[in-house]
């Protein structure tokens, strides 16, 4: 990932003439930082801005366990602790992890257990990530691809510069930067963003589980258990002065005002079980179990929180309500809130099986959220499966030899789900607002959000049908097919905005998944004394597709800026696919002068040229042009594991995969721009619009490139002779936009860990008190083959389920080295 | 075998209390407010009507787009080297497309306020007060902000939706009162029949404490305003002279209307409250000061890169009569730039100041009383106002005088564009005089001039009163577009 971004230094000169061009003084500016260059190889590198926010990282984990009792007593006790730097500077975890277990028969018919987990979390973050409004360009990792690579890390004491401003970006003939002017767009270093900030957490959990299980008459068993997970978090963090605002061309001197918050939250998530089987064997073949279960859950989280500004004493920097200046009621917030939900279950589960030969399990359940209105908060579901052990039946005696194992089974169920909506999100919204009456504060309260009493469980009704099959006593193969339709799926359903709001809280629509699952186990397939070889394999083929909507038939999904969408949910298609601008190429002399063209009035030769979507005969720069682009779902997913031995070693290889599908780049906008604002991809190099290079070109002209510059290969260009073309533009925006450039196909195998360890056995374990010893050494996400280039093909976006394969840009993904030793004695 | 039984019991019990808890499911939120349960007392709808207060402030920071910046009043400041800014610049150069995010947000806004009001409208029957004349203020109130806001929609998007509703369900979100537009005529019958309400329920004062909002005036004020859109200049006239008696006043000194520590005086009919303590602050400097301009006006922080919007154009620049005192007060100038200088009191944090803004003041009313009544023929009657109560203030000497009906009104518009400079009214006086198109082509053709890097040919060309019905709503909701936007 950090390679792209050096030796850039010359190229992006090239780019570097943005609107209205340079000026002499900046020419002449660059010219001679490129004659200094020359004999400075430091500064001819330029600054990776990339390079200077990572690291290699150390990461050391330390884990002790000990177990052991009697026939009626058990124990398991354990304590870890982990230290972990992040590979982006300044971020790091530790983390100490305790257990203790303890189950006990008390007597013949009574049997209790407890669970005791508590662990301790600091953590360090750099807000290196996106926030969950989704992209922006201007957190520290996103900031470190497209920043001024002549800008400097730290000023001429050593001091961290508070800006990325250097000789590329704008400035006036006396070297102080000006918003408007050509040059390339600055923010805050990405270095001093981690190191000046403070971004700390602290959660301590403590998990408690404890069980009594009663076996009052044979055949009957009763099982109280009882779940508690309490967390305990606190939270500062603290922004300088000295950072420049989050944001483009900010002021270099740094904010108006530090700022500090503090935040404390508990949260107590309570589950208690009740659960009463019936189990027997009758005549040795009829097995059946009974069980009833009747829980209860309880989840409640509360937080406080203090935000502070404007601090009269620089140096004090928590927040105090004393130290914050007191002439506006902002420069001093806080509150308090909580957050609960709490669901009941009643389940019945039935299953028979006779002679391990035919199987047959039926279940019915009740559940309660309270997500939900009363009228509508209780959803009753049922599932019924069957199976049958062909290879048990005397018929298949012959068979056995080839097909060890044959079992068909089937099934249809319906489940529930009330998760992807806020717990209080069908009781609606009224927000306080307040206004100015008689000079002083009033309370108001408007509504943001519309109740729906009549939102309900979503229901996902399965089929499934599968064959699991044994070869050879060699092989098992799992065959799997399902057909899940979920009804009523949770979310917004947009409405027309004349009712005054945008969308209701709803059962939105039903979305169908159908597929095929394959998973292919083997045993030691070799086996000689020295060397074993066995292998796992799996494949799984889905297809999406959205079957109804309430409301219009198509709705639009994933901020593009400017009220724009970049996905669609349409019915009878899949789930989340991409539209925008679909790019063509780029506008020749002949297309501009050709009246059957269609195009956008700003258009000039090498500016993107793009497809007609609404059919009018003219480019808009608007949604109507929009099509269909791209799948964010993978048609095949896989994974394999090989395990080898031989001797004392043994080597593990995980590889992993998914083809078939494509990923938005929100980052492509800036990285794959010629408008001379931003760093550039290496791509650029090769792939841009130039005049008489036809071949190789894929990214097409946007604003002011050099269209009029004639290139033979980037070292021989002299600066001035490139050409400052007209002040054609608003071509650039078209890029700026979802646009089919900036959907990459990502089909990839990763080879996600390789791991090669050393068994010591007895004769070389002299010492009597260690009676196993294994040293191994792993390689965590070594190999990426990917055809998509620009990050991890694994992109999840979480905050809303059905935008998917959106890369926003986030943390680096690192390749681990892990060196580990287990004793145990 | 005793204690078995009796542990069986005791676990027994536990599941019937588990078992039994509605109550266990039924829980608020930590903002225990919400829409089923709110609405219903005094002080609920108090703070309902008190939403619609902000909600109109909001609306109304953002109304210079259409009012003004559409007119020939203001125009932008280009700024090269960041074109983030371009579609808000096809507002002033009339090449929008219907998915232009800044009417999408302008029609969402409006029907915004339009629910706030809905709300308390259809609760507050069900709702006991302490005294009728409070009530009735309430709805007064009201029914005063949604028919400003339907007059707002119904002067911009033409044939509006129009109801008095709040949707109880997606289906209900899809009745035809919401997805179908209604012929605008009947939308302002509408609003003139609740507005009147409006007129006859509010006070005419309120005390020290409930400054701020709604008046008798403002209604009344609002009344002329409609009629004057639909064209019936004689109709309007009573409203305007009731306010005679309401005890308005035009300052002596015109800078004195915006100043913030001269709020609510007796020029204002309706002005809209911020207070910087209170953590109100107005931020008007923030977009329209030259982009150019640092931290020269400022102070704190430099000026946005997408800032230089509203900026006085140089035909109004050049149509005040040397000596015109607000001249100075309207427009400044910062390294050769103009900008909007009327809002200019220094901010007092970061892009926080203290200023309100008049959204209906006397010298308007009384300029529309002198429009009024030129229309009706007293075209002397209007040109007097100017010259006795418009013009003191300005230090102009020579008086205006006009030979006839179309000249005086020709200079009853000079002076509401002078006078009411960047209060965001000059658009929809183009175009309540049916003069937009004309007016703005001739006016494109001297930004065009003063424009290079116009090259399209297309910029203030395609001069529509209208605006699009939002691409997203018409694309998905099926509403008719209207024409030139197709």
């Amino acid at each position: 990932m950090a390679t792209f971004q050096k030796e850039r230094l010359e190229d992006r000169y090239i780019f570097n003439n943005g609107w209205g061009g340079l000026e002499q003084a900046h020419y002449t500016r660059i010219q001679n930082f490129i004659a200094q260059a020359k004999n400075d190889p430091k500064l001819a590198k330029g600054t990776d801005w990339f390079d200077e926010i990572t690291r290699t990282s150390l990461t050391t984990d330390y884990f002790l366990s000990a177990s052991g009792g009697s026939d009626k007593v058990i124990y398991n006790i354990s304590g870890g602790y982990r230290e972990q730097e992040g590979v982006v500077i300044g971020t790091d975890v530790k983390r100490l992890t305790l257990r203790a277990n303890v189950e006990a028969d008390i007597n013949d018919w009574l049997r209790a257990g407890v669970n005791i987990a508590p662990s301790f979390v600091t953590n360090n973050s750099g807000n290196t990530d996106p926030n969950s409004n989704g992209y922006s360009a201007y957190n520290s990792v996103n900031a470190s691809y497209w920043a001024d690579p002549t800008a400097p890390v730290y000023d001429q004491f050593g001091n961290l510069t508070p800006s990325t401003f250097g000789l590329l970006s704008r400035q006036d003939f006396n070297g102080n930067p000006i918003p408007n002017g050509s040059g390339m767009y600055w923010t805050a270093n990405p270095l001093a963003r981690i190191l000046k900030r403070k971004d700390q957490s602290k959660s301590n959990t403590f998990n408690i589980a404890a069980f009594v299980e009663l076996t009052p008459i044979k055949n009957i068993s009763y099982k109280t258990s009882a779940y508690v997970n309490y967390i305990d978090r606190n939270t500062f963090d603290y922004t300088p002065k000295f950072l420049p605002l989050d944001g483009l061309t900010p002021d270099i001197t740094g904010r108006p005002n530090s700022s500090s918050s503090a935040g404390a939250s508990n949260s107590v998530n309570f589950t208690l079980d009740n659960q009463l089987t019936y189990s027997n064997t009758l005549n040795d073949v009829h097995n059946i179990e009974a069980t009833f279960v009747a829980s209860l859950e309880r989840r409640k989280a509360e937080n406080v929180n203090i935000n502070a500004s404007n601090f009269i004493d620089e140096d004090f920097i928590f927040p105090s309500s004393g130290n914050s200046n007191p002439d506006n009621i902002n420069n001093f917030t806080g509150g308090y809130g909580f957050d609960e939900i709490n669901r009941i279950s009643y389940l019945g589960r039935g299953s028979y099986n006779y002679d391990s030969k035919y199987y047959l399990s039926g279940s019915y359940r009740r559940d309660a959220s309270s997500k939900f209105s009363a009228q509508s908060r209780w959803g009753d579901f049922y599932a019924l499966s069957g199976a049958w052990r062909v290879s048990e039946e005397k018929f298949w005696e012959p068979l056995k030899n080839t097909i060890s194992d044959l079992k068909i089974e089937g099934g249809y169920g319906i489940t529930g789900n009330d998760a992807g909506i806020g717990n209080f999100a069908s009781q609606g919204n009224i927000n306080r607002t307040g206004y100015i009456f008689g000079g002083t504060q009033a309370a108001g309260y408007a509504l943001v959000a519309l109740p729906n009493n009549n939102l309900t469980w979503e229901e996902s009704k399965e089929y499934n049908f599968g064959v699991d099959i044994g070869l050879f006593n060699k092989f098992s193969l799992e065959i799997d097919y399902y057909d899940i339709t979920s009804d009523g799926f949770l979310g917004n359903t947009p409405i027309p905005t004349a009712t005054g709001l945008g969308s209701i809280i709803n059962n939105v629509g039903s979305i169908q998944n159908t597929g095929w699952e394959f998973n292919l186990t083997s045993r030691d397939l070799i086996k000689s004394d020295d060397f074993k070889y066995s292998f796992n394999a799996n494949a799984s083929f889905n297809k999406n597709k959205i079957l109804n909507l309430s409301g219009d038939d198509e709705m639009f999904i994933g901020n593009a800026g400017n009220g724009t969408q970049f996905a669609v949910i349409r019915v009878g298609d899949p789930v989340g696919l991409f539209r925008g601008f679909k790019v063509l190429g780029f506008y020749s002399t002949e297309d501009l002068a050709d009246p059957s063209v269609p195009k956008y009035p700003q258009a000039v030769v090498g500016s993107p040229k793009i497809f007609d979507g609404n059919g009018d005969g003219k480019i808009d720069f608007s949604q109507a042009e929009y099509v269909d682009l791209g799948d964010p779902n993978p048609d095949v997913t896989f994974g394999m594991r090989h395990n080898f031995a031989y001797k004392n070693f043994d080597l593990s290889v995980l590889v992993n995969g998914a083809l078939g599908f494509d990923i938005y780049d929100q980052r492509s906008q800036q990285m794959h721009n010629l408008d001379g604002q931003f760093n550039v991809d290496r791509d650029v190099l090769t792939d841009r619009y130039r005049p008489g290079v036809p071949n190789d070109i894929i990214i097409p002209a946007t604003g002011n490139l050099p269209n009029g510059a004639i290139i033979k290969a980037r070292e021989e260009t002299p600066l001035n002779s490139i050409t400052i073309p007209t002040t054609k533009e608003n071509t650039t925006r078209f890029w700026r936009s979802p646009n089919s450039y900036h959907i990459k196909p990502a089909d990839y195998l990763w080879i996600k860990n390789i791991t090669l360890g050393y068994n010591f056995d007895s004769k070389q374990l002299k010492n009597a008190a260690i009676s196993a010893m294994r040293l191994y050494g792993s390689l965590q996400n070594p190999i990426l083959f990917s055809k998509y280039k620009l990050g991890s093909p694994e992109v999840q976006k979480t905050t809303d389920n059905l935008v998917r394969g959106v890369n926003e840009g986030s943390y680096p993904n690192s390749v681990t080295f892990t060196l580990g030793l287990n004793i145990t004695f | 075998m005793k204690i078995v039984y009796k542990i069986k019991l005791i676990v027994v019990a536990i599941f019937i209390v588990s078992c039994n808890s509605d109550e266990f499911l039924d829980i608020k939120p930590s903002n225990s407010n919400t829409p089923l349960s709110f609405y219903t007392s005094q002080k609920q709808i108090t703070e309902g009507v008190n939403a619609i207060y902000n909600t109109n402030r909001s609306l109304n920071n953002g109304q210079w787009r259409f009012g003004e910046f559409r007119s020939d009043n203001t125009s932008y400041q280009r700024n090269n080297a960041d074109r983030g800014g371009a579609s808000t610049e096809e507002i002033d150069e009339f090449t929008m497309n219907s998915d232009n995010g800044n009417i999408s947000g302008y029609w969402s806004g409006w029907y915004g306020g339009v629910l706030d009001c809905n709300l308390v409208l259809n609760n507050i029957d069900n709702v006991t007060f302490d005294n009728d004349a409070l009530k009735n203020a309430r709805i007064g109130e009201a029914l005063f902000f949604r028919s400003y806001f339907y007059l707002n929609l119904a002067r911009s998007f033409g044939d509006i939706p129009f109801h008095k509703l709040v949707a109880s369900s997606v289906d209900d979100a899809f009745r035809e009162e919401f997805t179908s537009r209604i012929p605008v005529n009947q939308v302002y019958e509408a609003i003139l029949v609740d507005n009147q309400k409006a007129i006859d329920y509010l006070p005419a004062a309120w005390p020290a404490a409930d400054k701020g909002r709604a008046t008798k005036g403002a209604a009344l004020m609002l009344q002329a305003k409609i009629l004057m859109t639909i064209g019936r200049y004689s109709e309007a006239i009573p409203h305007l002279r009731a306010m005679e008696s309401l005890g308005y006043q035009i300052l002596s000194n015109y800078k004195q209307v915006f100043d913030p520590a001269n709020k609510n005086h007796k020029e204002s009919v309706f002005e809209i409250q911020f207070d910087y303590a209170s953590g109100q602050a107005s931020n008007f400097l923030g977009q329209f000061v030259p982009f150019t301009s640092g931290k020269d006006i400022l102070i704190f922080t430099s000026a946005n890169s997408r800032a230089g919007l509203n900026q006085p154009t140089k035909d109004i620049i050049d149509l005040y009569p040397v000596g015109d005192a607000r001249a100075a007060v309207n427009i400044a100038y910062n390294r050769g730039q103009a900008y909007v200088n009327k809002y200019n009191y220094a901010p007092l944090a970061p892009g926080q100041q203290n200023v309100n803004f008049p959204m209906f003041r006397y010298a308007d009313a009384r300029l529309m009383l002198a429009e009024c009544l030129a229309e009706g023929n007293d075209y002397q009657l209007g040109i007097n106002i100017i010259n006795n109560e418009i013009r003191p203030r300005t230090g102009l000497v020579a008086p205006v005088t006009a030979a006839n009906k179309v000249e005086a009104l020709q200079k009853i518009a000079i002076e509401r564009r002078l006078e009411l400079a960047f209060e965001n009214h000059r658009w929809f006086d183009l175009v309540r005089r049916g003069e937009a198109v004309q007016v703005m082509k001739a006016h494109g053709i001297k930004e065009r001039a003063l424009k290079p890097h116009l090259t399209n040919g297309l910029e203030y060309e395609n001069i529509r009163t209208l605006l699009a019905i939002p691409f997203n709503q018409v694309d998905q909701y099926g509403y008719a577009q209207n024409p030139g936007w197709e």
